[in-house]
């Protein structure tokens, strides 16, 4: 697509939608193309203007059981989100924690001591007998979207894992020689089944325009486990997903919190197109790293919105886009970042990335 | 005589076949080196907290260190004293109300257990009141408190308050751990200690136990 160069009168406000609960409206501006073209462009490294959290649509259906545990349902049937818990595609008990605002299966009887008795244990779910016919129309208005349509697919790999056999004997199984092979055979026959979901999800639901598939990595400080041990157990099985879905056309982004600077290169070598993580990270430095080989949800400087003029909201603004809005090195703006765009933030920004993107 | 050396560079290196096979040893000698191979144990496991803190190794290190260490734990037993190895006392790990999460926990009380505490876990979610019950039942005067989610935090400091509401803090040292745990949280939550390298905490707790 050929960048349309930025014209002021892109800066009308066409109509305005509700932010996050608490937050101000949004405005939505004329945009020279519709949402969903430019966030599809994004990921062919044409962006088209700053891509924050309004470009796009999360899906996240209840047809599939592990979204419903995991109290995470986003889509036409009026369910509400962080609402939930119950039993997982496995049949794995998951508890909702109000408190928490999410689910987890409650530790201490883990379905799996070893991860060697999967091959005996783990009852693979009857995907066949989901009422798909009855999702494709409880979604069908929900699905028709001028958005780019995200589907978030929760319980990757090692979330998947920890499902199975608590985080303790999860993260020994992935460095434990004697579970190894284990595991690995289980991440290969996971991926198996993911394709196969996701082939169905692509029957049903074709309106989805890309994909976020969850697997927590970190904590606050550090990875969970080494680069090593990432690139040998987890790599070549999420490579088997992300190039299904390069086949059929849809974007991947990884989902995946933590401290996860060193992982990076693992997250590349295993085909994601993007990845948005916490402010935990120095997103910076990593866009600097690894900016030009995978898209990077970078967060804004730190500053005070309610304390900063407007004009010191634009120059804020305008210093992100210059240093991260490059047509050459594309970036979306941090979900988590978005306290920081206040009304003349936005629209600096925005105008500021339809200048740099167009000017390349 | 069983080699103390490589023992201790076993646990450091989270061989689990070679640490057992040595433990092995030492029990099928009487177990007359059962303390020095404890003792042993202890310093690799300090050394796997050093690595963890440099960024060399990982939780998937620490945790399966953890698990070596409580299978060492558990076949030097029957050959260890009693009370020469529980000669540190009792002390109440947990953690606190709103949070599943065990991992930390469980990681600190194989350390604990292998530094010479007799643990009262008291599980997952556990609220104020239930802990401040079992320190007074138990005449218990260590507490270490864990979290992994920063809501973590208030329930903390919900729990030193409890301790002085039942007029008990004086008499009792909070330590608490966990992600989201800094200086600042520890301020914030009125406890008496805080650590994100569980060897280290271990060691608070023994400082606190031998004064």
């Amino acid at each position: 697509m050929n960048i349309p160069p930025f014209d002021e009168k892109e800066l009308r406000i066409v109509e305005e939608v509700p932010g996050f609960p608490g937050a101000p409206p949004i405005p939505v501006y004329d945009f020279p193309v519709s949402q969903k073209e430019a966030y599809a462009s994004l990921f062919k490294k044409r962006a088209v203007w700053q891509m924050t959290a309004l470009e796009q649509k999360t899906f996240c259906p209840r047809v599939n059981p592990d979204n419903v545990a995991r109290a995470f349902v986003f889509d036409g049937s009026g369910m509400k989100p962080f609402e939930g818990g119950g039993k997982d595609m496995f049949g794995i008990e998951w508890e909702f924690v109000p408190k928490a605002g999410g689910s987890m299966v409650r530790p201490g009887k883990p379905f799996l001591a070893d991860a060697n008795e999967w091959y005996g244990k783990i009852a693979w779910p009857d995907i066949d007998s989901w009422d798909w016919e009855g999702a494709a129309r409880e979604n069908e208005r929900f699905l028709n979207s001028e958005k780019y349509i995200v589907c978030t697919f929760m319980n990757g790999w090692y979330e998947r894992l920890i499902s199975f056999m608590d985080f303790e004997g999860a993260v020994v199984a992935m460095i434990d020689e004697d579970q190894t092979d284990a595991v690995r055979a289980l991440f290969d026959r996971l991926s198996d089944l993911y394709v196969k979901i996701l082939g169905m999800y692509q029957i049903y639901f074709p309106q989805i325009d890309g994909y976020s598939i969850h697997d927590d990595w970190g904590s606050q400080k550090e990875t969970f486990f080494s680069p090593v041990t990432a690139e040998n157990m987890i790599v070549p099985y999420m490579k088997k997903v992300t190039d299904y879905l390069h086949s059929i056309g849809k974007s991947c982004e990884l989902h995946s919190c933590g401290q996860l600077l060193k992982q990076i290169p693992n997250m590349i070598n295993a085909g994601w197109d993007s990845w948005s993580g916490q402010m935990i990270n120095d997103t910076h430095k990593i866009y600097e790293l690894y900016g030009d080989k995978i898209i990077i949800g970078v967060a804004p400087d730190s500053y005070d919105p309610a304390a900063a003029s407007e004009e010191e909201q634009r120059a804020f603004a305008r210093g992100y886009a210059d240093k991260f809005c490059d047509p050459k090195k594309p970036s979306q703006f941090n979900f988590y970042g978005g306290a920081a765009l206040t009304r003349a933030y936005r629209e600096e920004l925005y105008a500021c990335s339809r200048r740099n993107y167009s000017a390349g | 005589m069983t080699d103390m050396k490589k023992l201790l560079t076993a646990v450091s290196e989270l061989e689990e076949d070679t640490v057992l096979e040595l433990i092995d040893e030492v029990m099928a000698a009487d177990g007359a080196q059962a303390q020095a191979a404890m003792e042993a144990c202890r310093d690799g496991l300090s050394k796997v907290g050093d690595m963890f803190e440099t960024g060399e190794y990982f939780v998937s290190d620490l945790v399966y260190a953890g698990e070596i260490m409580t299978q060492a734990l558990g076949k030097l037993k029957p050959a260890l004293s009693q009370g020469t190895d529980r000669k540190l006392g009792r002390m109440i790990l947990c953690t606190v109300e709103g949070d599943l999460h065990d991992i930390g926990k469980n990681i600190v009380k194989a350390m604990l257990e292998a530094g010479g505490f007799e643990v009262l876990d008291l599980g997952i979610d556990v609220s104020p009141a239930a802990i401040v019950e079992a320190a007074k039942k138990e005449n218990i005067s260590i507490i270490a408190l864990s979290g992994v989610l920063t809501l973590a935090i208030a329930s903390m400091k919900a729990t030193v308050d409890a301790f002085a509401a039942a007029g008990m803090r004086d008499g009792v040292r909070i330590i608490i751990g966990g992600n989201p745990v800094t200086r600042e949280a520890c301020e914030f939550t009125g406890a008496d200690a805080w650590e994100s390298n569980p060897q280290l905490g271990v060691n608070v707790c023994r400082e606190w136990a031998m004064a």
